[in-house]
């Protein structure tokens, strides 16, 4: 049976973000698909301290040699870079992968390819690597650094697609998330890129009514955004839900969830009050599956308020297969662009017209999606092109 | 509106009591929810009741709470206690117990004071805050961050507000974990059926028994027949004293059903912390006769007592006696006269504590098991030793007849001379064996699959429009 040495920069048993959550199901669906997989996460544990698992690699030590100390928006680059620049982090690296005896390498993102690049380059023959590409990273970067006013960034973007590159030209094949980003990697290579877009699963939710998080009773009606602290998510809700507040009637609500919570906290307490916010806003910080589904239980509706950033939005997924009334951003639908006539489905791109949509949505009922539907948006249908990508490879 | 009708399963009691050696009802409430949890067939959600809410609770977190054995290393277990109350006992215990226990006894009378001195209208208010006051030391004598402030129990913030359709079923200490004001209010506004395990009718029948104010209690059972729909009764005994509390009462009847508590001990016999060697090779040889329940007046450890003291004068009497249980409420006098009894931690042995593992290695031991109690909604201890094949010589009180299911020496516990003389009896006489097939014997499987009908009738019947 094939082996599959599957290289995290995270650890991956019990997924929060969506970074973790692609890596998590994509190793799921090659087991279910008969694939042996070995996990091999390696990241500072100190970054993930309730991550549930010990990372096979710990940069932990190196991690104060990095470059760009200052800009945490590329210390995923900056710091997998230590593993292969840090001769005891590879040592230990190297043995890890020896020791694996892997027939494929699969790298989810492209952050370990320096290290996977130097183990390799002693070889005669290596095992062929598979690159899961969940963003054209630079471009990802590219907008995070304009956005924090980053000196240098030109000059560090130049790094990250400089290694998207070569990982995607060494790859004996590889994956994106979106066609637009797949077209941009097959430019790069000669070898097979696949489109595996973002997927979910299907929660079952319905037994959950009127189980609600405090401050929430069942008197309200609220809409839900659900996000990780990465910057669109809280960009994306600044300039496209915030003004939306004034628009909320008696009772209406709208609730965020998951680390963007903190963000969205800060910046109200940096700007002074927003009494707008106090009364119609709740943010609920990160939160447990059971408070995610009953809050998808019990929603009127779910907001996808993304302006920019890269792949396709894995919200997006939860959030059709949830059958909700969506407000959404053009942006916020890449990847599932065939989803976007739905009826139960807005999509504004302006302000005004998003506050618009809100309304309407506090006004729509839930509709359940259609089997096909859900199928077509479970993780299962949605990486079955990365497993014929690696039959083909293994073969 | 859900599809499925919901039950609500209580863990209050498991949370209270989460890493705790679990006994009697604790250890109820563990074993029925454990078998109810993760049935297909109902639609389950674990709740526990806190600050004036119910909450609902993660899977895997309530998996947590009703491990008997926690799997996680984050969740220490006390280390066994079984030590043998003697001379032997370390310096520092002796001490922190001549301390602690006086200062325990101080704390309780001046809280009963204070609950007695503020009127009656705050009374109430002042119990609950008493109690939260109580849970958090004693996490803090457990040297554990406070329950309901450690991680695991940060989301305790997700609040259940019930449905007509729900089922609330209660298995736990409800007097003690729950305020029933609320959850009779909440009855009446949300339609909630409730379903609830009642243990006995002690502190009505027996108040002397108690420490507690008796009106506390009987609070307690009139809101179990004011707001259950169905109240799963541990005995025909209980059965019968709860109809005729309900008659009393002039209330209406309510439905009820006998379950019999599961007997089996989920543990192979292990002797290995009984650390001193010594005493586990004395009890190894058999020569004992054990008696299992916490130590309190009803349980009538005083006529145990009276025996030894009077049989040990006999050099040829070679039978040692063995207790098991911690110590209970209004327990002082009859602590002191066992601890003051010829042959205590030679030939009496007090074990406070004790696993399965190491109880079902007594059970399996002893020569002879011995129930003398007062009164039993059940009388557990009584179906275990005889599920190990041990003869049993009981009391005639309250359910213990039904515990002794036709196997067990039934004598008055008043009868001194003929308790004597059957201890004298077994003593002389070669090792027996009560050699009954396991079907004869309650097990927790029948008994949930028993609570499973009832929970199912409750739930097909129409609901308060």
């Amino acid at each position: 049976m094939t082996k599959i040495l599957q290289l995290t920069t995270y650890p991956t048993r019990y997924p929060r973000h969506g970074g973790q959550l692609r890596a998590h199901h994509t190793a799921r669906v090659l087991e279910e698909s008969g694939y042996i997989l070995d996990r091999m996460p390696v990241f500072s544990q100190s970054l993930y301290p309730r991550g549930g698992e010990d990372p096979a690699v710990d940069l932990d030590q190196a991690r104060t040699k990095r470059r760009f100390r200052d800009t945490w928006q590329v210390m995923d680059l900056t710091t997998c870079e230590l593993a292969a620049v840090d001769n005891t982090c590879f040592q230990k690296f190297a043995d890890r992968i020896q020791a694996s005896d892997a027939d494929i390498l699969m790298l989810e993102e492209p952050w370990l390819w320096p290290a996977v690049w130097r183990w390799r380059d002693s070889l005669s023959a290596p095992p062929p690597v598979v690159y899961n590409a969940y963003d054209i990273e630079y471009r990802a970067k590219a907008a995070m650094l304009v956005e924090a006013k980053v000196s240098g960034a030109d000059d560090i973007c130049a790094d990250v697609e400089a290694l998207e590159r070569d990982l995607t030209q060494c790859a004996a094949g590889s994956s994106a998330t979106t066609a637009e980003d797949a077209a941009t990697m097959q430019a790069w290579t000669e070898n097979r890129v696949v489109v595996a877009r973002n997927g979910t699963i299907l929660r079952k939710v319905e037994h959950l009514h009127h189980i609600l998080p405090v401050p929430l009773e069942p008197c309200q009606k609220f809409l839900l955004f659900v996000g990780s602290g990465h910057p669109p998510n809280f960009t994306g809700f600044w300039n496209m839900v915030i003004p939306a507040l004034s628009t909320l009637r008696a009772g209406e609500r709208i609730v965020v969830a998951g680390s963007v919570s903190q963000l969205i906290e800060s910046r109200i307490e940096k700007d002074g009050p927003l009494c707008m916010a106090r009364d119609r806003l709740i943010l609920l910080g990160q939160v447990n599956d059971l408070t995610l589904e009953c809050l998808l239980c019990n929603a009127a509706g779910i907001l996808l308020p993304i302006t920019y950033g890269g792949g396709s939005n894995l919200k997006t997924a939860e959030a059709l297969i949830s059958g909700l009334p969506i407000v959404g951003t053009t942006h916020a639908f890449r990847g599932f662009e065939e989803y976007k006539s739905l009826s139960a489905v807005t999509i504004e791109d302006d302000p005004t017209a998003f506050a618009v949509g809100i309304r309407r949505a506090f006004n729509s009922k839930a509709s359940p999606r259609a089997i096909h539907l859900q199928k077509q948006l479970l993780w299962e249908s949605t990486l079955q092109p990365i497993v014929d990508l690696v039959s083909t490879i293994a073969s | 509106m859900p599809k499925r009708p919901r039950l609500l399963l209580d863990l209050s009691t498991s949370l209270a009591w989460r890493g705790k050696h679990a006994v009697g009802i604790v250890r109820t409430e563990r074993e029925i929810a454990t078998r109810l949890l993760d049935d297909p067939a109902l639609c389950v959600i674990p709740v526990v009741y806190h600050d004036h809410a119910f909450r609902a609770l993660e899977l895997e977190f309530a998996r947590s709470l009703i491990a008997l054995v926690p799997a996680s290393a984050e969740v220490p277990l006390p280390k066994p206690k079984s030590r043998i109350r003697s001379g032997a006992q370390p310096i520092h215990r002796k001490v922190a117990n001549a301390i602690m226990q006086p200062l325990a006894r101080l704390i309780t009378a001046i809280a009963r004071e204070l609950i007695k001195s503020v009127p009656i209208r705050s009374r109430e208010e002042v119990r609950q805050s008493l109690l939260h006051a109580r849970q958090a030391l004693r996490q803090f004598s457990s040297r554990r961050a406070p329950v309901l402030h450690s991680p695991e129990t940060q989301n305790l913030g997700i609040v259940i507000y019930p449905q007509a359709t729900d089922v609330l079923f209660l298995c736990g200490l409800g007097w003690d974990v729950i305020d029933w004001r609320h959850l009779s209010s909440l009855r009446l506004t949300s339609g909630l059926r409730i379903i609830s395990v009642l243990y006995d009718l002690i502190p009505i029948k027996f108040p002397e028994f108690l420490g507690a104010p008796g009106d506390y209690y009987y609070n307690y059972f009139i809101h179990i027949i004011d707001n259950c729909e169905k109240v799963f009764c541990i005995s025909k005994r209980t059965e019968a004293d709860l109809k005729e509390f309900i008659s009393n009462n002039g209330r209406s009847p309510v439905s009820t059903e006998v379950i019999y508590l599961g007997a089996n001990l989920p543990a192979k016999p292990d002797p290995t912390e009984i650390i001193d060697l010594k005493v586990r090779e004395r009890l190894a040889r058999g020569r004992f006769a054990l008696a299992v329940g916490t130590v309190e007046i009803r349980k009538n450890h005083s006529l145990l007592i009276d025996l030894w003291d009077e049989l040990l004068a006999d050099p040829s009497f070679d039978l040692d006696l063995v207790i098991v249980g911690m110590p209970g409420w209004c327990a002082d006098d009859v602590i002191a006269r066992l601890e003051g009894l010829r042959g205590f931690g030679s030939r009496v042995l007090w074990f406070k504590q004790m696993s399965d593992a190491g109880l079902s290695w007594l059970y399996e031991q002893c020569h002879i098991s011995l129930f003398p109690s007062l009164y039993e909604g059940l009388g557990l201890p009584v179906i275990e030793a005889l599920q190990h094949g041990r003869p049993v010589i009981a009391s005639n009180r309250g359910a213990i007849p039904e515990a002794g299911l036709g196997l067990a020496t039934i004598l008055d516990p008043d009868d001194r001379a003929g308790w004597r003389a059957a201890v004298i009896a077994a003593s002389r006489a070669p090792r027996q064996v009560v050699n009954v097939g396991p079907e004869r014997f309650p097990n927790w499987e029948r008994t949930v699959a028993t609570i499973k009908r009832g929970i199912r009738d409750v739930m097909l019947t129409d609901t308060v429009a």
